[in-house]
């Protein structure tokens, strides 16, 4: 009677398959764990505690330790076979008499290996789905930031130190975007590259470390400079900004670089991919520092502006109120993805919903970033619209121009248009660019 | 009984003809490679199989505690000396120098931000208060 590995009420049993002469891939992992199993058995010190217990055991895929009567024991699934996921838990019953469970059909000694490969489909296509809003969310956060950064440049009047600090940001934010889809389309799906292991892949994930510390770091001198133009200087406009590209493009280098030697000398698998080392918290630890130290800042710049400036400088303190306010949204979400990623929940929807909710957080970022700072800043709005207004007129009086047989209607309407923007008063201006007032030119 | 078919018969029949087997082969091969996994990968896993050939023949279940005993007394007679073939997974470092190094950049992450910060205000104090924006 020859082994199978599912019987009639969907149970998988672990007996192997009939003995195939050619060694396969899959057998040969399982002679390896097989193995390794009674190697362990062999040197692990005897059963102690007292008791009942079911005996160590190998039961054809997984190794088994003494367990004691009456407990169920699991363990991780293995990754012998392409529907067999390694996150789910495979698990088996000692019973209250010290023998392994039997199972009630075949009355052989049974391991509960069902939840391997129940849920493997549709994590799979969940798993695509993710991918594919990874690689949209920074194929959009590029295109968003190279716009906003267009805007500031192209737009002199709006200039300032501020805008300044927020052109670096997005120039981090666009060079972790890409850094993050090269990883995601040459690295991700390419198990052939990350075999050969070659060392470009390692100095990838060497910059797209450095990379994320910039961001944060980026984040935190919009702080620091909001702080020092507020509480300590008082609206004093010019400072020396060498510091602030120290802390922005500097500092990161250094916890990345601490992270590539341990990495290459403690955990040096194959391009760097894992995610299950604790020696990611060299780079974290100092993100989340980061973003604690900017967030209390934002809060101490808050309270002065509520209290000690609102009787003297009422109308700059709603300004500022205003320019912090950008900030002290953005900060909270950027962080929130380094607080909540050790709660993931247990139940399957739920887990769902967290993973897409970490994947925005995290993919999103820089249209985040490009449209609080930039599109909804009323500084940009105002300046794109007058600048809409010139092209409108200038585009009329060619067509005028070039079209002089076209009907009087339309003549009228673009010139009935020009009286109107010269009255147009841009009263719903910011003010949140360099705090100098802005008259509609 | 039963079982004790499937205990002392097929304990004898795996001694027999799976033993003998791989008992030679291991003697063939020399002293020095007799604990590198990929030398004797082949000869262990043709003494599974011919297990799995026997368990079938006498219609026992595979595997079963008279195979782990058999496998333990194989690993006893013939593995000792050997060191466990390498994880393909490496191990997780110690946790002193992790800790180590991520509380240093972290640590000194509020320090440079004192720094910028005092730099930044004696900038500004030597450029002298610009006063309220306008």
């Amino acid at each position: 009677m020859a082994p199978s590995l599912t019987s009639t009420v969907s149970y998988t049993d672990p007996t192997l398959e009939p003995v195939v002469t050619e060694h396969s891939p899959v057998r040969q992992k399982i002679i390896d764990s097989q193995f390794k199993c009674y190697e362990r058995m062999n040197r692990d010190p005897p059963y102690r505690k007292k008791g009942l217990f079911c005996n160590r055991t190998w039961d054809g895929w997984l190794c088994w330790d003494d367990t004691p009567a009456g407990r169920v024991t699991a363990q991780n699934c293995p990754d012998y076979f392409p529907d067999f996921d390694p996150t789910e838990r495979a698990s088996k019953y000692c019973d209250e008499t010290g023998n392994w469970f039997r199972h009630p059909e075949s009355n052989r000694t049974w391991s509960n290996y069902t939840l391997c490969n129940s849920f493997t489909s549709e994590k799979l296509k969940m798993a695509f789905i993710l991918y594919y809003m990874a690689i949209v969310g920074h194929a959009l956060s590029i295109t968003s930031l190279l716009i906003s950064l267009g805007i500031f440049f192209y737009f002199k009047s709006l200039s300032c130190q501020r805008i300044t600090l927020h052109k670096n940001l997005f120039v981090s934010y666009v060079l972790n975007s890409v850094f993050t889809i090269a990883h995601l389309i040459a690295v991700v799906p390419n198990p052939g590259l990350v075999k050969r292991d070659p060392v470009s892949c390692k100095v990838l994930q060497f910059f797209h470390q450095y990379m994320l510390g910039c961001n944060y770091f980026w984040m935190l001198c919009e702080g620091i400079y909001l702080h020092t133009l507020i509480v300590v200087a008082v609206f004093a406009e010019e400072q020396r900004l060498h510091w602030y590209y120290l802390l922005g493009w500097g500092f990161p280098l250094v916890p990345a670089s601490i992270h590539a030697v341990a990495r290459a000398k403690y955990f040096n698998d194959n391009c760097w991919m894992s995610v299950d080392t604790h020696l990611l918290y060299i780079v974290h630890g100092p993100i989340t520092a980061a973003l604690l130290v900017n967030f209390f800042f934002l809060l101490n710049i808050v309270r002065v502006l509520v209290t000690k400036l609102r009787d003297t400088h009422r109308a700059e303190s709603n300004m500022y109120m205003k320019a912090v306010r950008a900030t002290l949204i953005l900060v909270p979400l950027l962080g929130i993805q380094f607080v909540i990623i050790p709660w993931r929940p247990e139940s399957r929807l739920a887990g769902e919903i967290y993973d897409y909710i970490m994947h925005i957080l995290m993919h999103y970022q820089g249209l985040l970033v490009a449209t609080i700072f930039c599109f909804f800043n009323g500084e940009v709005q105002g300046a794109l619209k007058r600048q809409w207004m010139q092209y409108k007129t200038q585009w009329g009086q060619r067509r005028r121009e070039h079209c002089s047989t076209r009907s009087t209607s339309y003549t009228a309407t673009s010139i009935t248009e020009v009286p109107v923007y010269l009255y147009h008063h841009d009263s719903t201006n910011d003010h949140s660019k360099g705090f100098h007032t802005e008259l509609p030119s | 009984g039963r079982s004790a078919h499937c205990r002392d018969t097929y304990l004898e029949w795996i001694s027999l003809y799976c033993w003998t087997t791989f008992h030679a082969t291991i003697m063939a091969t020399p002293e020095w490679s007799r604990c590198q996994w990929e030398q004797i990968s082949r000869t262990y896993s043709d003494l599974s199989n011919c297990t799995v050939l026997m368990a079938e023949a006498l219609s026992c279940p595979w595997p079963s505690p008279a195979l782990d005993s058999f496998f333990l007394q194989i690993h006893m007679e013939y593995f000792t000396n050997c060191t466990m073939p390498a994880n393909s997974q490496p191990s997780q470092p110690p946790l002193g120098p992790i800790l180590a190094m991520a509380a240093m950049p972290a640590c000194l992450t509020p320090l440079l931000v004192a720094l910028t910060l005092r730099k930044a205000r004696e900038g500004v104090v030597s450029l002298g208060l610009a006063g309220d924006g306008k």
